[in-house]
C-alpha cells in the first residue's frame, strides 16, 4: 500500500478539554465546594481521577442578570452547578421561542448549496487537517449569548422558581439525552456556573454515590413539579394538592442505561422475548397505581397463547393503569386487575403514583378531556382476536407482524426512521446518490437493512429519542444539534474510538478510514488508519429537509417518527 | 412455511457508493480491495498494508511488521517479506466503470454518433434529402428552377429558388432562423390567434411574389395580404393540395378580420371593387352593398347571405315586356304544343351559360311584325324605327312588289297594270281602315294595346299589335318615335361563377321560378336559399368557396 | 380513497382534460390556422424540456427543488401529455421525410421506453421482494463469492470427512459454473425456475446414493444453490430496471439534437429572411 500515509498524532480523548485555560488554581476552587470537596479521590478508577475530570470536562462560566443559560426545548449535554449567585428556572408554559433568541441550524449558504455540484469530491471519505484534528469544543456556550429583554416583565408575566448556589440544573437533560425541560436564566450580575460535560457527570455519578442522592433530591424539590404539570391530567391541581402529589411519587428506572450491548447480544443469540424483559407492570396484578412514563419505551402486551401479544409500545408523556384506576373508582364493587403488561424496553424512568392518591387527589375534579376513554366490552373479555387499546388503531392498521418487527427491533426509538416500501423500491440508489450529493460524496447509510412484510427499516441514522450512540462517546463529537435535537456527530473532535458505532443497535453509524485529497489512508505514526464515525445528519446544513426522502421518485422511503405509530400505519395505507 | 429468501447482513460493511464512476476489477470477483480506484480509473493498490519498520533502541535490522488493520483482517499470519513489502500481496486490477458511468458513456456515443450524422449530412450532399420533408409540386420543379435558383441565390440546387437557406450550412441555417420572419422568438407565429391572418412572410415576398408578380390579391379592402402558404401548402408530394373553404374562412368567418376590412373598404371608391367583365359581355352590376362584402361567412349553407341583386331587392331594368307567366301559360301554343323554357333558353357554346336571346331567334317565330290583316306576308322590319318607317312609307310600292311576287309564282307575267291596280286598291283599303299613312304609322310603332288596332284577329291581335306591344316606344324631342333600347344582360351575378352545365339534372324551375312571374321587372334568379337547399352537408354537398368564386385574378364572367 | 388511489385519479382526470383540451384545440384551430403547427410545436418542446429537467432535478438534490416523487409524476404525466402533442404536432400522421421519420422514431422510443419504465418499476419491486434475499445490486458479486467461497469448502470437506469423490464430483460437475457468475438472466425475467428445479431434480438424485453426512452436506450445498438462484434472480431484475434507462436516456439527449435542429430547420426554411 504505497502513496497512502499522512502521519499525525492519534487523538485521545481529553486532547480537547473542555476549557483549554481552565487553570490549576481555579480548579482548585472548585475542589472546595460541595459536593467535590466531599468525595473521596480514591473512590476514583486510576485512569479518571476526580481532578483530571473536572479539568477535562468541567468550566467556570460566568453570567450577568438576564443571560440565558439554558433554553426549553434545546438538546444539552452539560449540567451545571451553581458556585455563585442565583439563576431563575421559567416554569411552563414558558417564554416565546422569539425572546429565546433561536437561530435555526447553520445551513449551507445559497451558493454553497448549489457549489456542491461541482465541489464535490471524487475521493472517499476526504477529510481535511482540521476535521482530522480540530479544536472545536462542543457544549453550551460556544454560541453567542442571548439575553432576556425586560427582565422584570418575564418575572411579572411567568412563574420562576429561584435556585441558588450549590445546587445542579440541567442534569436530567444531560443524562437521558433529552431535551431541555425549562428555560433558565441568571438571576443575578456575575452568576458564576460550573459547566460539566455528561460524560464527566457520568463518571462522577459512577464513582460517587452521594452525588447521585443528592440529584435525586434536588430533582423532587425542583423538577418534578415541572415533570407532572406537563401531564394534562394534574394542571387542575392546586399547588398544595401537587405538593401532597409529589410527596408520594416514586421513581422507577427499569432497564439498563447503555441498553443496547445487552439488546444486541440477545437478538444475535435469537433469545430475545417479551417475556425475558423486566416487567414494570403484570397483566392481571392489582392496579396498585398509574406509571408515567418519564423517558425511555415501555411495551404494552397481553397475553396470547402461551406468549405475549405486543398491542403497542408507549414512551415518554404515557401513563399505564390510569385506565384501570379510573375503571375500579367508577365500579366500586367491580373492581379489575391490570389489563394490560408494561415491560421496560431498553432504559426507561418512570413515576409512579398510587392508586390512593389518584382516587383521592387527582381524579376528583380532573377535567373530562384529561381523562382516558373508559375500558370497553371488548378490551375486558381478552378476547385475542381483538387487541383493541385506546392506541391500538394503529397497531391493528399495521398487523401484529410488523408490529412485532418493530418492537423487537427497537425501531420505536427512532424519530426519524429510514422506512423503506420494498414493494415500491426499484433499487434505483437514487435516496443513497442524493446522500452522497450532499455529503461530499458520501453516503451516508446503506440502503439495506432488516425487513419485514415488505417493510424495510435502512441503516441509516433514526435520530433516536434515546440516543444510546451517545451513551460512550468520550468527547461529546456525537451530540444534539441545538435547534432541532438531531443527533448529529462533530468531525473535528470524533477521535474514532468506535464507540458509538458499536453502540448503535440499529448498525446506522459507520466508522470510515479518513483519507486525504489525494486518496491516500490518513494514518498514525502506527500506520494504524484514522477512523471517523459518520452517520445520517438528516441533511441538516441543506435546504429541503433530508434529501434521500426528497431523491426518492417512487414513494418508497419515507423518514418515519416510530415514536408514534399514526405517521407508519397512515404512510402504509397511503 | 416462508419460501422467501434471507436477506444477507452487511452490518459494519462500508457503505455502498452507487455513484463512483469506478469499481475495484477485484469488486466482480466479489473482493473489493480496501483502497479502491483512483477518480481516473486506475489500479493503486500493491498489498494489503504498508508493514512498518519496528526498531527496539540498539536494534540495527529492526522488524517488519504487518499494519492490516483490524477491519480487514488485522495483521497477516505470515506477515510482511523480509525486504519490507506486503506480505499478501494484491495482484493489480483492470478498474470497471460502474454501470452508471457506462450508461453516461453509451450516452456520449449515441450523442457523438447523432451529432457526427447529423453534421455529415448537413454538410455532405445529402443535407437536401436531410431537410426535404416531401416533394415539391410539379409546376416547381425542373431545369427552370435549377436556373432560378443558380440566378438568385447562386445555388447549386432547386431549393436555392425559393429558399435562401441552402446555400450554405448550418451556420447559415441557424442564422436564417435566427433572422427569420417571423422568427422564434416573435410572437407573430402565434399571431393568428388574434386576427386570424398569417400576414406574408419574407419567404413569400422574396420568392413567391417574385415569380407570381401579376397575381392580385383580391379585393382592395384586404387589410393585410396573407402568406401564399395559408392556403398554398408546398413540399406535400408532386400534386399541391388545392386550397380549401377553411381558407377563406380564415377571414371570412372572422369578425375582426371582416370589420376591418369593412372599414378599409369604406375609403376606397366602390369602381374599384368592380368584378371584371369580358368585352362584349352584358352585365348587370349590382351596387357595392354598404360596408362592402363584409359578411361573416363560415360556410354556403351556413350563413352565405342571399345574392345582392335579390338581397337588395333590384328590380329588372329592361324595357322589354315580358310576361314567363303568360309565355308559359296555357293560352301561348307553338306549332300546337305549349312554350317551355329551353324554347328561348339554350345553353351556350360552353354549356355554362344560357346563350344570349334574339328576336328573330327566340320571338319572331310568334310575333311576327304584320301590319296588314289581308296581306299577312308584309312585315316591318326588326331594329331601327326609321327602317320601319321607311318600309310604311314605301307602302304603294311594298304591294306591287308583292303582286308581282305573287305573280311571278303562279308563272305569269307581272304586268306593271296588275300590279299597280293592285297596290291602288290596297292603298285605298287601308286608308279606309287606318285613315292617313302617318296614322298607319303611329299605330304600328305606337299601339301596345291589340284591341286599339282594327282589322286583327284575335289571334292576331295576341301576336303583334304594334313596337309598343314589346317595347317602350316614347317620342323624342324631335317629336319622332323612339323604341328605348332593350337590355338583357348575359350575366347577373358578376362575382361568383355559376354554372349551367352542372345543374341540367334539374328542371329550370327547380330553382327559376318564373310561372308566377308576369313583369320585366321580376329579377327570376334563385336565391342563396334555394341553392343551400340542395348545397348542404345532408344535401348533395356544399360547394367550395372556389367553385363560384376567386381569390387572386377575379377572371372575368 | 388512498393517498396514491387519490393522486392517480387526480392526474389521470387532469390529464384526460389536458389532452381533451389539446386534441380539441387542435381540431378546432387547425382548419382555421395552419400555424398550430408552431403552438402545438412549442408546447412539445416545452413539454420534453420540462420532461428533461427531471434530470437536471435529479443531480441537485441539495436545493429544495420540489420532491423527486412530485417530478416522477409530473414526468409521467406531463410525458403522456406530451405523446398527445405530438400526434396533434404531426397532424395525427406519420410525418414524411427521413429527417421528420428519424425525430419521430426517436421520440416514439424515448416515450415508450419511458412507459416500459414506469410499468416495470412498478411490476419488479414486487416480484423482487415476493422472492426476498433481498441485496443491494452492488454487492451481489461479493455475496456470489462468500456463496461459492462456502461450496467449495463444504465440497473440499466432504472429501476428507466422506473419504469419496462424490460429493466434490457433483460440486465440480454442476455447481462450480452456476456459482461462479450471474447467470440465467432472461429466465429469471420470465420468472422461469427451471434451472433450479433441475438442479434439485440432480440433488435428489444424488441424494439416493449418499450417506448421511454426505447428506447433510448435499443439503447445505442445495441450501447454498437456492440462495445463489435467489441471488442470480436479484441480480437479473435489479439489472432489468437498470437497463432500460440505456434506452430511455441515452436516446432522451439524441432527441434533444433531433429537436433542435427541427427548430432550426422550420424557421431557416419557413419564413425567409428580410433583406439587410
Amino acid at each position: 500500500m504505497d502513496t497512502i500515509h499522512l502521519k499525525i498524532e492519534r487523538p485521545d480523548r481529553w486532547d480537547n478539554a473542555f476549557d483549554p485555560q481552565f487553570s490549576e488554581w481555579e480548579l482548585d476552587r472548585v475542589l472546595s465546594y460541595a459536593p467535590f470537596r466531599d468525595m473521596q479521590p480514591d473512590n476514583f478508577p486510576k485512569k479518571q481521577p476526580l481532578r483530571v475530570i473536572l479539568q477535562n470536562d468541567t468550566r467556570l462560566r460566568r453570567f450577568k442578570r438576564g443571560e440565558i443559560v439554558v433554553r426549553a426545548g434545546d438538546y444539552g449535554s452539560s449540567a451545571f452547578m451553581i458556585i455563585r449567585g442565583q439563576v431563575r428556572v421559567v416554569l411552563p408554559p414558558g417564554l416565546p421561542e422569539r425572546s429565546l433568541g433561536r437561530k435555526s441550524a447553520g445551513k449551507k449558504s445559497v451558493f454553497h448549496a448549489i457549489a456542491q455540484l461541482w465541489s464535490n469530491r471524487h475521493t472517499p471519505e476526504v477529510r481535511t487537517p482540521e476535521e482530522i484534528r480540530g479544536g472545536d469544543v462542543v457544549g453550551e456556550g460556544t454560541e453567542a449569548r442571548v439575553f432576556l429583554q425586560d427582565v422584570p416583565r418575564v418575572l411579572d408575566q411567568n412563574k420562576t422558581v429561584t435556585i441558588g448556589a450549590g445546587e445542579f440544573f440541567g442534569e436530567i437533560a444531560a443524562l437521558s439525552r433529552m431535551p431541555r425541560t425549562a428555560t433558565i436564566f441568571a438571576d443575578s450580575d456575575d452568576t458564576e456556573l460550573l459547566e460539566i460535560r455528561w460524560q464527566g457527570l457520568r463518571d462522577l455519578l459512577r464513582s460517587d454515590p452521594a452525588l447521585r442522592t443528592h440529584i435525586d433530591a434536588i430533582y423532587r424539590k425542583n423538577t418534578l413539579s415541572n415533570a407532572l404539570r406537563a401531564f394534562p391530567l394534574f394542571r387542575h391541581l392546586s399547588d398544595e394538592q401537587l405538593e401532597k402529589v409529589k410527596a408520594q411519587t416514586q421513581f422507577g428506572t427499569f432497564g439498563d442505561y447503555e441498553w443496547s450491548g445487552d439488546y444486541k447480544k440477545l437478538a444475535k443469540a435469537g433469545t430475545h422475548s417479551p417475556e425475558k424483559e423486566t416487567a414494570i407492570a403484570q397483566e392481571g396484578d392489582y392496579p396498585d397505581g398509574v406509571y408515567l412514563i418519564r423517558s425511555g419505551f415501555a411495551r404494552l402486551s397481553r397475553k396470547f397463547g402461551t406468549g405475549q401479544r405486543t398491542l403497542n409500545y408507549i414512551g415518554a408523556g404515557r401513563w399505564f393503569g390510569l385506565r384501570e384506576i379510573l375503571h375500579n373508582a367508577r365500579n366500586p364493587s367491580a373492581n379489575i386487575p391490570y389489563q394490560f403488561s408494561l415491560r421496560v424496553i431498553g432504559y426507561t424512568h418512570t413515576l409512579f403514583i398510587p392508586t390512593k392518591v389518584m382516587e383521592e387527589i387527582v381524579l376528583p375534579g380532573a377535567p373530562a378531556d384529561a381523562l382516558p376513554r373508559a375500558l370497553t366490552e371488548d378490551e375486558l373479555d381478552h378476547d385475542d382476536d381483538d387487541p383493541l387499546t385506546e392506541e391500538g388503531g394503529s397497531a391493528l392498521r399495521i398487523g401484529p407482524e410488523l408490529m412485532e418487527f418493530l418492537t423487537a427491533g427497537r425501531y420505536f426509538n427512532g424519530t426519524a426512521s429510514m422506512v423503506i416500501d420494498l414493494q415500491r423500491c426499484t433499487r434505483c440508489d437514487d435516496c443513497v446518490r442524493a446522500c452522497a450529493s450532499t455529503h461530499d460524496n458520501n453516503p451516508r447509510f446503506l440502503r439495506h437493512g432488516p425487513s419485514s412484510d415488505g417493510i424495510q427499516v435502512a441503516q441509516a441514522c433514526m435520530h433516536c429519542v434515546d440516543p444510546v450512540c451517545m451513551i460512550g462517546c468520550p468527547t461529546g463529537a456525537i451530540h444534539r444539534d441545538a435547534s432541532g435535537g438531531n443527533v448529529v456527530i462533530n468531525q473535528s473532535t470524533c477521535i474514532g474510538c468506535t464507540s458509538c458505532a458499536t453502540n448503535c443497535p440499529y448498525e446506522a453509524i459507520r466508522m470510515v478510514e479518513a483519507r486525504d485529497e489525494g486518496g491516500a489512508f490518513v494514518t498514525d505514526q502506527e500506520l494504524k488508519p484514522i477512523l471517523k464515525a459518520t452517520k445520517c445528519d438528516l441533511c441538516i446544513e441543506q435546504y429541503g429537509g433530508p434529501a434521500c426522502e426528497r431523491a426518492c421518485p417512487h414513494d418508497a422511503l419515507k423518514r418515519i417518527n416510530l415514536n408514534r405509530l399514526d405517521a407508519l400505519a397512515n404512510w402504509l395505507k397511503r | 412455511m416462508s419460501d422467501q429468501l434471507p436477506s444477507p447482513e452487511f452490518d459494519r460493511s462500508k457503505y455502498e457508493r452507487p455513484d463512483d464512476a469506478w469499481i475495484c476489477g477485484h469488486a466482480c470477483e466479489g473482493k473489493p480491495c480496501r483502497l479502491g480506484p483512483s477518480k481516473t480509473g486506475e489500479c493503486r493498490v500493491t498489498g494489503e498494508c504498508k508493514p512498518q519498520l519496528d526498531k527496539l533502541p540498539g536494534e540495527e535490522k529492526g522488524r517488519w511488521r504487518c499494519t492490516r488493520p483490524p477491519a480487514h483482517g488485522g495483521p497477516c499470519a505470515d506477515g510482511p517479506r523480509p525486504d519490507g513489502t506486503c506480505g499478501c500481496p494484491i495482484p493489480p486490477c483492470v478498474p470497471r466503470r460502474s454501470l452508471r458511468r457506462i450508461r453516461q458513456l453509451v450516452s456520449f456515443i449515441v450523442v457523438t454518433l447523432t451529432a457526427a450524422l447529423l453534421l455529415l449530412g448537413i454538410a455532405g450532399t445529402w443535407r437536401r434529402q436531410l431537410v426535404n420533408p416531401n416533394a415539391v409540386s410539379r409546376p416547381h420543379q425542373g431545369a427552370a428552377f435549377l436556373e432560378l435558383a443558380r440566378v438568385r441565390r447562386e445555388s447549386d440546387n432547386a431549393c436555392g429558388a425559393c429558399h435562401e437557406s441552402p446555400r450554405a450550412g448550418l451556420r447559415s441555417w441557424v442564422h436564417n432562423a435566427l433572422h427569420a420572419s417571423p422568427g422564434p422568438f416573435g410572437r407573430s407565429q402565434f399571431q393568428l390567434l388574434n386576427a386570424g391572418v398569417v400576414p406574408m412572410t419574407q419567404l413569400d415576398r422574396n420568392s413567391c411574389v417574385a415569380c407570381h408578380n401579376r397575381h392580385e390579391f383580391h379585393q382592395p379592402s384586404v387589410v393585410e395580404a396573407s402568406s401564399c402558404s395559408t392556403c398554398h401548402v408546398e413540399h406535400q408530394g408532386l400534386k399541391m393540395p388545392a386550397p380549401n373553404d377553411a381558407n377563406c374562412a380564415r377571414c371570412h368567418g372572422e369578425p375582426t378580420v371582416m370589420a376591418a376590412a369593412s372599414i378599409k373598404g369604406s375609403s376606397i371608391p366602390a369602381e374599384h371593387f368592380d368584378a371584371p367583365v369580358t368585352a362584349g359581355v352584358r352585365a348587370f352590376r349590382t351596387p357595392r352593398p354598404t360596408g362592402g362584402r363584409t359578411n361573416l361567412i363560415t360556410g354556403f349553407w351556413q350563413n352565405h347571405p342571399n345574392f345582392g341583386v335579390l338581397a337588395q331587392g333590384l328590380k329588372d331594368p329592361d324595357t322589354l315586356r315580358f310576361n314567363h307567366a303568360v309565355h308559359l301559360g296555357d293560352t301561348v301554343r307553338l306549332n300546337g304544343q305549349p312554350l317551355d323554357c329551353a324554347r328561348c333558353h339554350v345553353p351556350d357554346a360552353t354549356g355554362r351559360y344560357m346563350a344570349r336571346l334574339s328576336y328573330a331567334q327566340n320571338c319572331a317565330p310568334c310575333h311576327d311584325l304584320q301590319f296588314d290583316p289581308v296581306n299577312p306576308e308584309l312585315r316591318v322590319p326588326h331594329g331601327e324605327v326609321a327602317a320601319v318607317r321607311a318600309k310604311l312609307r314605301g307602302l304603294p310600292l311594298l304591294y306591287a312588289e308583292l303582286k308581282a311576287r305573287q305573280l311571278a309564282a303562279a308563272g305569269q307575267a307581272p304586268a306593271r297594270e296588275k300590279t299597280e291596280a293592285f297596290a291602288r286598291e290596297n292603298m285605298a283599303r287601308m286608308r279606309q281602315t287606318f285613315g292617313s299613312g302617318e296614322q298607319l304609322e303611329k299605330l304600328v310603332l305606337f299601339t301596345g294595346d291589340p284591341r286599339e288596332q282594327p282589322g286583327l284577329s284575335a289571334e292576331r291581335r295576341a301576336h303583334y299589335a304594334g313596337c309598343a306591344y314589346c317595347h317602350e316606344v316614347v317620342t323624342s324631342r324631335e317629336q319622332l318615335a323612339e323604341i328605348r333600347p332593350v337590355f338583357i344582360p348575359d350575366r347577373w351575378l358578376l362575382n361568383g361563377r355559376f354554372n349551367h352545365a352542372k345543374h341540367t339534372q334539374q328542371s329550370c324551375e327547380t330553382c327559376h321560378q318564373v310561372r308566377a312571374s308576369r313583369l320585366t321587372a321580376d329579377i327570376n334568379l334563385p336565391s342563396q336559399t334555394v341553392c343551400a337547399a340542395c348545397h348542404r352537408p345532408e344535401g348533395s354537398g356544399g360547394p367550395n368557396c372556389s367553385e363560384c368564386h376567386t381569390y387572386h385574378l377575379r377572371t372575368s364572367n | 380513497m388512498g393517498y396514491f388511489a387519490k393522486r392517480r385519479v387526480i392526474g389521470v382526470l387532469l390529464l384526460l382534460m389536458a389532452s381533451v383540451a389539446v386534441v380539441w384545440g387542435q381540431l378546432q384551430l387547425a382548419p382555421v390556422m395552419r400555424q398550430v403547427g408552431f403552438l402545438t410545436g412549442w408546447a412539445l418542446l416545452a413539454a420534453c424540456v420540462f420532461l428533461a429537467l427531471y434530470n437536471l432535478r435529479k443531480r441537485l438534490p441539495f436545493l429544495p427543488l420540489g420532491s423527486s416523487r412530485t417530478w416522477l409524476q409530473l414526468h409521467a404525466y406531463v410525458g403522456y401529455l406530451s405523446f398527445v402533442l405530438f400526434l396533434a404536432h404531426t397532424g395525427w400522421r406519420w410525418p414524411v421525410g427521413w429527417f421528420d421519420d428519424v425525430l419521430a422514431l426517436l421520440f416514439l422510443s424515448v416515450a415508450l421506453s419511458g412507459v416500459f419504465g414506469l410499468f416495470w418499476s412498478r411490476l419488479i419491486p414486487l416480484r423482487l421482494t415476493a422472492r426476498g434475499g433481498d441485496v443491494p445490486y452492488e454487492r451481489i458479486p461479493i455475496v456470489r463469492r462468500q456463496l461459492a467461497d462456502r461450496a467449495k469448502s463444504l465440497a473440499l470437506e466432504s472429501v476428507t470427512a466422506t473419504k469419496t469423490t462424490t460429493i466434490v464430483d457433483f460440486y465440480s460437475q454442476h455447481l462450480v459454473g452456476f456459482l461462479g457468475t450471474s447467470a440465467n438472466f432472461w429466465r429469471h425475467l420470465v420468472e422461469s425456475r427451471a434451472v433450479l428445479t433441475r438442479l434439485q431434480a440432480r440433488i435428489d438424485d444424488l441424494n439416493r446414493f449418499l450417506n448421511a453426512d454426505q447428506r447433510r452436506a448435499l443439503a447445505e450445498l442445495a441450501e447454498i444453490a437456492r440462495q445463489k438462484d435467489g441471488l442470480d434472480y436479484q441480480h437479473a431484475l435489479q439489472l432489468s430496471l437498470r437497463l432500460w434507462l440505456f434506452i430511455h436516456i441515452p436516446l432522451t439527449y439524441s432527441l434533444v439534437i433531433f429537436t433542435v435542429l427541427h427548430v432550426v430547420v422550420v424557421f431557416s426554411f419557413s419564413a425567409g429572411v428580410p433583406p439587410f
